[in-house]
């Protein structure tokens, strides 16, 4: 059952274009369980049937079990192809360090919390925010960036995760945790802190732009900006609604507006 | 809405489409960031025939919902959907309502209800997803009744399935935004036609303001403020130029 090269790529790329389809079926019982079970549904009745062969005389059996799993969407053909590595040695009959049944259990949420933090937390504000400021500079092709700096770091992991824990099996999760993943992610959250004063400052200069005739205002709009932003960063974090406060400051500013 | 019947056919199955597409991007598929506001806000202002106002619409979208994050069972509120029905009555109405109403206040207006109507895209999203929990019962007991003898049972058609419910999902949602921030439109629009509005343009950047305040409420790193401070200093300093 030892696959070649060819057999290889090509069970990486069915396993990658079904990962693409991992959430169609999410629900509040078994969250991805179900998209997780259709994905390796395949693989696992090869497996079974190649086992089967070799002990003439057995039925096919149906090896499905609906289980809860739910980890990081880009993450999770990493962990989906090193169950199937573990499933193929153990039919194979080789040792395995944890059951192939098991081992998606065992991994989905450290796997998740890891992801969640680099692709949710970190990744995506960072390319939002970098197409923000080239929108804010008037460049037109600004949305391409998020495109480049989330979707095809994303597409990147889905592919090579996928290799690594095929290859790798139940030793990915070490491999993992060398990468310091967690690390990086907080990093790339202090340079979205950056950028974000980056976002308030071409904000504030289009302020400035506005006001330019009668610049005489521009202390006073400098001091609410200034005093809007505490006001607002203070109710956010006691979870007064962003919408709520939106509305707040855009009458704020309009009456300021008509008063200076 | 008379703008509405100009729109040619392939402009209404464009916009069909991104609104099917981008709300099955945020829910089932791949999840390429087609959703994001500032990517489908400029796709649906190119449809419509003014990129300028769906890339403005859309990064200001993005930056009020950009720490919502769709992590384990929580729903953010449709982003998504609120924006496509946002720039899509901004492009349509503008022309029409230039005299009675500045395009900054509009586009203001048409930002503050498509945000307050979001989470009720959130809502579908939810049922939706608790539509799903029949075809988990149904798979369970189809599994359960199985024994290990017989042949495996097909799964083909569960992701299909989950596809449509999720489209049907976005498409409702987008027709409540739609519908609730039109008729809140038409319902302010004698008050805001009313107002006298001094530098509208002044609130955009407001809008802008509120966005950082909303991010940089939810990053919880350290030295935030001397981060912040520093990316603030440094552009301020070379934007001075």
């Amino acid at each position: 059952m030892h696959k070649t090269l060819k057999n290889l790529l090509k069970s990486i790329f069915k396993l990658n274009v079904r990962c693409m389809l991992l959430q169609s079926s999410w629900n509040f019982r078994v969250f991805q369980g179900l998209g997780s079970l259709w994905i390796m549904q395949p693989f696992l009745h090869n497996i079974h049937r190649a086992d089967v062969k070799s002990v003439p005389g057995e039925r096919l059996s149906a090896p499905q079990r609906l289980k809860y799993f739910n980890t990081n969407t880009f993450c999770a053909p990493c962990v989906l192809a090193a169950q199937l590595a573990l499933q193929e040695k153990q039919a194979r009959g080789e040792y395995v360090v944890i059951r192939a049944e098991d081992f998606p259990t065992a991994v989905m949420a450290p796997v998740a919390a890891v992801g969640d933090a680099l692709f949710w937390g970190g990744l995506r504000p960072l390319a939002a925010l970098v197409a923000i400021i080239l929108a804010l500079l008037g460049y037109v092709w600004a949305p391409v960036a998020v495109l480049l700096l989330f979707t095809l770091p994303t597409i990147i992991v889905r592919i090579g995760g996928s290799v690594v824990g095929y290859l790798q099996g139940a030793q990915v999760v070490a491999l993992i945790q060398q990468l310091h993943l967690a690390n990086l992610a907080v990093q790339i959250k202090q340079i979205n802190v950056v950028l974000l004063g980056v976002v308030a400052a071409l904000a504030w200069r289009g302020v400035e732009a506005e006001l330019a005739p009668e610049s005489s205002s521009t202390v006073f709009f400098a001091a609410a900006f200034i005093f809007m932003f505490g006001i607002n960063v203070f109710l956010l974090r006691r979870r007064i609604p962003v919408v709520v406060l939106l509305g707040l400051t855009l009458i704020i500013f309009s009456a300021a507006g008509s008063a200076v | 809405m008379i703008w509405a019947t100009d729109l040619s056919a392939v402009q209404w199955l464009l916009l069909l489409l991104l609104s099917v597409l981008a709300g099955l991007d945020r829910t089932a598929l791949a999840q390429s960031m087609l959703c994001r506001p500032i990517v489908c806000g400029c796709l649906c202002g190119l449809i419509m025939g003014n990129y300028a106002a769906g890339l403005l619409l859309g990064a200001a979208m993005e930056l009020l919902w950009l720490m919502r994050l769709p992590v384990g069972a929580s729903v953010a509120p449709d982003d998504t959907q609120g924006t496509i029905a946002a720039v899509f009555l901004f492009c349509g109405l503008s022309p029409q309502i230039t005299e009675v109403l500045p395009p900054q206040v509009l586009l203001l207006a048409l930002l503050f209800f498509a945000a307050a109507f979001s989470p009720l895209g959130r809502l579908i999203e939810i049922g939706a997803r608790h539509l799903n929990d029949m075809i988990e019962r149904r798979v369970q007991n189809k599994l359960e009744g199985i024994h290990t003898t017989d042949a495996p049972y097909s799964l083909g058609w569960l992701p299909v399935t989950g596809l449509i419910n999720f489209s049907v999902a976005s498409l409702f949602s987008q027709i409540v935004i739609l519908c609730a921030t039109l008729a809140s439109i038409v319902c302010t629009m004698p008050l805001l036609a009313a107002l006298p509005w001094h530098r509208p343009g002044l609130l955009v950047y407001a809008v802008f303001l509120v966005g950082v305040a909303a991010v940089y409420a939810l990053i919880t790193v350290r030295y935030s403020a001397v981060l912040f401070g520093a990316g603030f200093g440094v552009t301020f300093l070379l934007t001075q130029v």
